[in-house]
């Protein structure tokens, strides 16, 4: 897999393969939520420009990354060219070589030997406790309306849809060339 | 409908066991306070941002919108 390193304001950035999230059932902090692929399309331009964060920000101090705290300590870059291939959302994150060095380590050595890292979404939908089974999966909820707020990377926790599920920094269409790290160790 | 915030991460992996803070995580802040305050705890002037932190160790590149801390 390649990694290209771009520049983005006057800095050098990992430019890395990412699929966000996909179609279905994702067991997050709200319970098991059905999203939709027309709910993800939709929702493709506004995760551009969101931060890319070590953990979710809801770990240290507020929910929302958009918090200077949260950009200070967490943050390592920003989500560009977000687009649907399929029934995954996929993006590019963009991360900030000098910050991933200093933020966290294990992040840095994901990209450099190109293994899979967890991740996971942090939005806001609208739910209307609609229950329903898809893929064989039960779900209480289904998201409308997904408004994005940031990307964490887990490096050493499991994503609702997690790389098993199709998602993954550093996950690209040539992702069986890519050696699949174990989820939980590092 | 109702709008509600989500963390999409598994309540299934090690994260519900105790938070979280990576021993190899850095933040680069110090314990008492933020490190951008405008003077250091010992009142030897400016402590640098993080980021002019880092450009001072690199060879002091000039930030593009704020002056420097040399500035002052």
């Amino acid at each position: 897999m390649r990694i290209e390193i771009k520049d983005l304001e006057g800095r050098d950035h990992f430019v890395v393969p990412t699929v966000m999230i996909t179609e279905g059932v994702h067991h997050g902090s709200q319970g098991p939520v059905f999203y939709p692929i027309e709910e993800l399309r939709q929702s493709v331009p506004f995760w551009n420009g969101k931060p890319v964060v070590v953990y979710h920000p809801s770990m240290y101090v507020s929910q929302w990354a958009g918090d200077p705290a949260i950009f200070n300590q967490q943050k390592v870059g920003t989500i560009f060219n977000t687009r649907l291939d399929g029934k995954r959302l996929k993006a590019e994150a963009w991360i900030d070589v000098e910050r991933v060095r200093r933020v966290d380590q294990r992040v840095l050595g994901a990209i450099h030997n190109r293994q899979m890292m967890e991740v996971s979404t942090g939005l806001v939908f609208a739910g209307n406790d609609q229950y329903g089974v898809f893929n064989g999966k039960h779900y209480q909820t289904v998201a409308h309306n997904l408004k994005p707020d940031h990307l964490a990377i887990l490096p050493d926790q499991l994503g609702a849809c997690s790389i098993a599920d199709g998602a993954g920094l550093v996950r690209n269409d040539a992702w069986e060339e890519v050696f699949i790290a174990p989820a939980l160790v590092f | 409908m109702r709008e509600v915030y989500v963390c999409n991460i598994s309540p299934y992996g090690p994260a519900d066991e105790e938070p979280l803070v990576a021993p190899t995580m850095n933040f680069g802040q110090p314990e008492n306070g933020p490190r951008n305050a405008v003077t250091d705890q010992k009142g030897h002037g400016p402590a640098p941002s993080p980021w002019n932190a880092g450009q001072a160790t690199t060879g002091g590149e000039t930030p593009l919108l704020a002056p420097t801390w040399d500035s002052y």
